[in-house]
């Protein structure tokens, strides 16, 4: 999966606009696995908000505890 | 020196003999307690004040004890039904009685204490508290602050050794659906006079994180009801309602909200309550998620089972269009194979033919061809034996007979017997249109030749006349 750099919203609105767009017929046969892929890495990144640590959150978190120490 | 004086008890004693008449019931006083305490034998001492409405400053103070035969009763039933602790900064409406005492001078003696009068005081203060937000328009601030979708780094501030922070974090952290939050602690004094300045400056330690976070939860686990006061007081109000993050009480009462409450995003009583809230939101994105992909899915096969739809029906429409191509392109093969077939074989079998019958005709041609040959010849042959004596004799005859005709064409003998030939430019003349007047003509005759000018013509049709008129010149 690439690097989304969106956040979870974002990411989300992006997913609702796309499903828009397949459900109003917008997209082409030729279009539609582009835009298929791009929607369920979405939802895989909205997925693993819900349920994968972020390492990098949990440095940030460290890094507060120590400038208060 | 004056003889009439009084010791200081006697005249203390004098006081307290005087006041004592002249205030002989008790009273109901409206004052604020300004200093509270409990000694170890249950007595509670007080100090009383009222200030002034404008500026604040004092008007009257007064020093008073509740005994603590009287203390007993009095706090429980306050505290229940004020819901309010007995403390400093409450304004309360007393029964007291005016006491002086000789060593301790002023004081007076509670007896009773009206809660109703608090709970009306407070809920008038929590009011004005409640007004003056409003007048300024912040009341609603916080309210009207996005909560984000997915709650995930949450700033807490409650006491670190509250259970009521334990079991937050616990649920959290440990939750059934291994949900990921993260939860920052920032430490402050939950109850008592210094909990309104500890909780501020709590929250301005998680504005410096603010871009950070996605939730301030204020929760304070437990604990008497009574302790609730700082929540109802206009600057952490205010400074929740003004806060940049959406805030989340969990302050642990099942009473009246307190103004904290009523600015914050979202109130919650308890902070078991307040976790259950942030896996709700949890739970409602997982759920979201999984609708939005299903609707993906769905739209996505739709529009291939569309595309699919199509395909079918061009298939359905093409295949008898391309069966009958392919019909008509194997009859037109088929047939050209036949005429192509019958045509090679009529040309063989005619080529055949035409060289069979060459080679026969050629054969019976040239066969009879030799035997005619043979035959002419062999006829011929004997024909040549029969006739050429036959023709020897008749040529020796015809010899014969042809040298006496010759005898009399001889053109000596004819002119002999009297006829000329006139001859023009040494050929004889026979007709006269073949002469012009003026042409010199020569009669050749039996004897001799003469040479003549024609000076007339008479030309004639036919050659009915035999004889020819001549004028000599």
């Amino acid at each position: 999966m690439a690097k989304i750099n969106l956040t979870y919203e974002q990411a989300l609105s992006r997913i609702e606009e796309i499903t828009a767009r397949i459900e109003a017929g917008e997209l082409s046969v030729d279009e539609l696995a582009k835009h298929v892929k791009e929607a369920s890495d979405l939802l895989k990144f909205c997925k693993s908000k819900l349920f994968e640590t972020e390492e990098e959150i949990d440095k940030i978190l460290k890094e507060m505890d120590e400038e208060k120490a | 020196m004056q003889e009439d004086h009084l010791t200081l008890f006697e005249l203390n004693s004098l006081i307290k003999g005087n006041i004592k008449k002249a205030f002989p019931d008790s009273f109901w006083v409206v004052a604020e307690i300004s200093e509270l305490k409990i000694n170890y034998s249950g007595h509670c001492y007080l100090e009383l004040v009222e200030k002034d409405t404008e500026n604040q400053t004092l008007k009257a103070k007064a020093r008073a004890t509740i005994w603590s035969s009287y203390f007993r009763m009095i706090q429980p039933y306050f505290e229940t039904t004020a819901h309010v602790e007995l403390t400093a900064g409450l304004m309360v409406m007393v029964k007291a009685s005016v006491e002086f005492h000789e060593l301790y001078g002023f004081s007076l003696n509670i007896t009773d204490i009206e809660p109703r009068y608090t709970l009306g005081e407070l809920a008038r203060q929590k009011q004005e508290v409640i007004n003056r937000l409003m007048q300024e328009g912040v009341f609603d601030l916080n309210k009207q602050t996005d909560f984000p979708r997915l709650p995930q780094k949450i700033a807490v501030i409650s006491s670190e050794t509250a259970a009521g922070y334990g079991d937050f974090k616990d649920q959290l952290l440990n939750n059934p659906y291994n949900y990921v939050f993260y939860i920052k602690l920032f430490p402050a004094v939950m109850q008592g006079e210094d909990a309104e300045t500890s909780i501020i400056s709590a929250m301005e330690r998680v504005f410096e994180y603010e871009s950070f976070f996605d939730t301030l939860v204020i929760i304070r686990g437990g604990g008497a009801q009574s302790d609730l006061s700082c929540f109802n007081n206009y600057l952490l109000a205010s400074h929740i309602a003004q806060f940049s993050l959406p805030v989340l009480t969990g302050i642990g009462h099942e009473q009246d909200e307190t103004v904290a409450d009523m600015v914050a995003h979202t109130r919650l009583k308890t902070p078991t309550a307040v976790a259950e809230f942030l896996l709700a939101k949890y739970h409602e994105e997982e759920n979201f998620q999984y609708e939005l992909s299903s609707s993906l899915t769905e739209a996505s096969l739709s529009i291939l089972n569309n595309q699919n739809n199509r395909l079918t029906k061009l298939a359905y429409a093409i295949k008898p269009l391309i069966q009958s191509v392919v019909e008509s392109s194997k009859k037109r093969l088929a047939i050209a194979f036949v005429m192509i077939k019958s045509g090679a074989q009529k040309l063989l079998t005619g080529a055949h033919n035409k060289s069979a019958l060459m080679q026969i005709k050629m054969e019976s041609s040239s066969k009879h061809f030799l035997l005619q040959k043979n035959h002419i010849v062999s006829i011929l042959r004997s024909k040549l034996v029969n006739v050429v004596p036959v023709y020897i004799k008749q040529q020796n005859h015809a010899l014969d007979i042809f040298t006496n005709r010759n005898h009399y064409n001889d053109p000596q003998n004819i002119l002999k017997r009297g006829y000329s030939i006139t001859l023009f430019k040494g050929k004889p003349v026979k007709d006269a249109a073949s002469v012009k007047k003026g042409d010199l003509v020569d009669t050749v005759l039996h004897r001799g030749k003469i040479q003549s000018r024609v000076t007339e013509i008479e030309a004639w049709e036919g050659n009915t006349h035999s004889c020819l008129p001549i004028k000599s010149g």
